[in-house]
This record gives structure tokens, sequence and C-alpha cells, in this order.
């Protein structure tokens, strides 16, 4: 399965523990050094396809100063999808690197 | 003005952008999203940056369609074709009502050429026994006899099916006619009668108007959907009803014979519907309509039905881009085809569009997309 870069984010967000839409934005900037800035349009479009294809569930909701607040967690098939794509990135990289030193020596 | 100021006004402009969302959609998860909106924003913003609001319009709309698409493959995609047929019927009800009175009023060159004496006895009675099942079919479905409404939709499409082919022969004879008169006698070719060919485009009409409203009463629709889909039928069935009643009768000849003496019924250029373009595009937007959602439902035996009734609309659609330009001066031009086609690209549009949002933001049961 082939996670876009918001997704993959959002799953490894939740892959320490639920959070609220507002955690996973603030968790996601934290992650990517301040890069990615998760809007909150594609935040929840991105949770609806994953709440669809079973990689993530509602957890519960809490009220917070008379506000929403919904948690998502991981499940255990979003996990494994998180982690082959996690390898997957991982071994492109290796790959990468190598073609990049190869080049280096060469020239 | 305070900081509540300011959250008050940026909490109501992030309401607005939510508009984009599906009704069901906002009830499941507005407030939620409102939340995190709010949590996100820094201290004294007033209202959503550009980016958050194109984000939140996109997302909406994306929403949407997904929506449109679930509920199109459920087994509910039945009661939106009926919807669909329900919209393009009111848009060709509406329109042909709004064209006959504007040209009344204007006092333009005559609808199209019309016979003195009306349209001959078969075709009224023909015409009324077909519109007659309409009603009838849509009174049974209200007093809770599916059955019995789903025998009469039958019976009246089998009888617009029968109309519609006894019609086309004799406009084709007709035309053959006319052509021969065109050759021999140049300069008078205009003087032929030619009031026969007129059920021609009478048929056309009233298959568009009756055959969707048909399929209509004929789709199992759910006890949910029966009486918004009946409510939007209704309209729509009163003005196509009104409409062929005027044009079938001598009615309107006669208030415009009142009204602007003889020379405002001479014949001129016939801004006919067939001419607008409005009938072709209606059928192709219920042909399209009819065929994707016999893709989704292959195994559909009412979308099947429904696509087989839809065939002779579709065969006088092709007629009418073509024909038309056999009796005009210039007829061998192939501008008014162009034309044509230009037009029904954009009334289909039109019509999908207003099928759409008919579908995707007035259902009651629209389920929360997650």
């Amino acid at each position: 399965m082939t996670l876009r870069e918001p997704t993959f984010l959002i799953l490894t967000s939740l892959a320490s523990g639920p959070r609220h839409g507002y955690g996973i934005i603030q968790d996601i900037a934290e992650l990517s050094d301040g890069r990615m800035k998760l809007r909150a349009g594609t935040l929840y479009g991105s949770l609806d396809r994953l709440v669809d294809e079973g990689l993530v569930v509602p957890d519960r909701e809490e009220i917070e100063n008379g506000r929403l607040r919904r948690y998502y967690r991981i499940t255990g098939e979003g996990r494994s999808a998180l982690a082959e794509a996690a390898e997957r990135m991982a071994s492109n990289a290796r790959a990468a690197t190598a073609r990049l030193k190869m080049r280096g020596r060469m020239a | 003005m305070t900081a509540v100021d300011h959250d008050a006004r940026l909490e109501l402009a992030y309401r607005r952008l939510l508009l984009a969302y599906p009704a069901g959609y906002r009830e499941d998860r507005g407030e939620e999203i409102i939340s995190t909106l709010l949590a996100a924003a820094p201290p004294g913003r007033r209202r959503p940056t550009i980016t958050e609001a194109v984000d939140l319009v996109y997302h909406g709309i994306r929403t949407r369609a997904r929506a449109t698409r679930r509920m199109l493959a459920s087994p509910d995609g039945a009661d939106a074709m009926a919807l669909a047929a329900v919209v393009s019927l009111t848009v060709a009800a509406a329109v042909a009502v709004a064209v006959i009175v504007g040209v009344s009023l204007l006092g333009q060159p005559v609808f199209y050429r019309y016979p003195e004496r009306g349209y001959p006895t078969p075709i009224r009675v023909g015409v009324g026994l077909v519109l007659a099942t309409f009603p009838a079919a849509l009174a049974c479905m209200w007093a809770a006899r599916p059955r019995l409404a789903r025998r009469l939709a039958v019976i009246g499409s089998l009888g617009t099916i029968g109309l519609a082919t006894w019609l086309t022969l004799h406009a084709f004879h007709v035309q053959d006619a006319r052509q021969a008169a065109f050759e021999v006698e140049l300069q008078n070719w205009l003087n032929v009668p030619d009031e026969t060919l007129e059920p021609s485009n009478l048929f056309g009409l009233v298959t568009l108007l009756c055959v969707p409203s048909l399929l209509l009463v004929a789709t199992r629709s759910t006890s949910t959907q029966r009486q918004r889909v009946g409510w939007g039928a209704a309209p729509a069935g009163l003005l196509g009803t009104a409409f062929v009643l005027l044009t079938t009768t001598d009615l309107l000849q006669r208030a415009r014979l009142a009204v602007l003496g003889p020379e405002g019924t001479s014949t001129g250029p016939a801004p006919s519907l067939h001419d607008s373009g409005l009938t072709q595009g209606v059928v192709v937007a219920l042909v399209a309509a009819a065929a994707w959602g016999l893709w989704r439902r292959p195994r559909s035996q009412g979308l099947t039905v429904a696509c087989a009734l839809m065939l002779p609309a579709l065969g006088y659609t092709i007629g009418t881009l073509v024909t038309p330009m056999a009796f005009r001066p210039g007829w061998s031009s192939t501008e008014g085809l162009a034309q044509n086609l230009l037009e029904v690209v954009a009334v289909s549009a039109i019509v999908a569009t207003l099928a759409t949002l008919a579908i995707t933001s007035g259902r009651p049961q629209d389920a929360p997309e997650r």
C-alpha cells in the first residue's frame, strides 16, 4: 500500500498513542521540523480515508473548554501499513544514498 | 474589539467555509473541525487565511463528490436517477413555458408554424392518454399503491413509444412531400403546409416530459425518498402538462390572434425547443445518467428498462439535430449543427450540475462521510 506524505505522517503521529485533530497537526509540525503544516481540510480528508480503509478508528470524545475533541487511534492494520511504508521508504533512501556515493567516487 | 469578539468572528467565518461540506457531514464532524481550526489559529486572528479557505472549500467539494459517488453505487442509486430525472424534467418544463410566454408577450414571430385547426384528434387523444398515466401513477404512488403505479408507468411508457413510432414515420412521409415541393416549386416552398411535421416536434416534447416522469414512478423508491421525489415531480408534471395542453389545443393560437392580430401569427424563424438544443440536452443528460447508473449497477432491471425507454427520445434527439436544416433556407450550412451540439453540451452541463446539487445537498439520510 502506497501512503502519501500527509497520510504517512498522520499514521506516524498516531503510532505513539491516540490524538485529536489539533494534536495531530501539532505533532506533525514537530515531526517534520516545521516543514509540513497540515491544514484542517487536508487532515480530516485524510482521516476519512484512513477510517474507511480501517487503518484508523475514532477512540473517544472529550469536551475541552466547551469544544468537542475527537481522538483517533491507529489499528493493527494501520501499524502494519505504516511499517511497510517506512521499510519501503528506508530501502529507497538506502538505494538513493548508495547511488549518490557511487557517483561521487566516479567523479 | 475584544479577543472574544475576534474569536466569534473567526468561528463564524469558519462555519461559513464549512458550508462547502455536505449537511450530514457538517452535522457529524462540524464541531470537531471548528474546534481544531480555532485551536490552530494564532491569537488575534480575525478571519481565515486564503490557504485555509481554499483548503476547506476544496476538501468540502471533494467530500460532496465522494458522497455522490457512494450514493450512485449504492442501492439508492435508483433514487438518484429518479431525482436527476425530476431535475431535468423541471428544467425542460420551466424553459418550455418560459419560451411560450416570452414569445407571446414580446410579439415575436410565432413559436412555430401552427396549424389553423389545431392538431388532428388522434394525436390529441394519444397525447392525452399518455399524459394521463403520469398523474394517475403519481397518485397511486402517494396512495401507497406502488405496484399499480408501476403498472401504469409501464402502460404509459409503451403508449409513448407507440405514439413516437407512429409520429416519426408520419414525419418522414411529410419530409419527402416537402422536399418534393421544394424541388418543383422553389419560390413557394415555404407555403407548403408543414403542420403535419409538427407532431414530430411534439412527440419529442411528450417523450421528454412523460418518459422520465413515468420512469420516475416506475423506479423502486425507498419509502423515505418517495415523498421527496414525488414533491419534486409534481411541479414538473404540472408544467409539462400545461405546456403540452397549450401546444396541442388552439388556445395559444387564439390568444395570439386576439392580442397581436394576424401579423403576429405570421411564420418566421422558428424558435422551437429543438432549435434551442434544450430537448437534446435533456435527453443527453438523462441517457448519460441512465448509462452511468447501469454501469454502476449492471444487474439493475429498473435501469435497463430506463435505458430502453430513453432510446426513442435519443432517436428523436439525433433526428432533430439533422432534419431541421432540411426545411430552412441555407439548410446545407453546417453552422446549425455545430450550434446545436454546443447548446447540447451547455444544457447538459447545467442539468447535470443541478442534478448533482439536488442529489448531494438535500438528502436527509445523507450518511456522514468518513
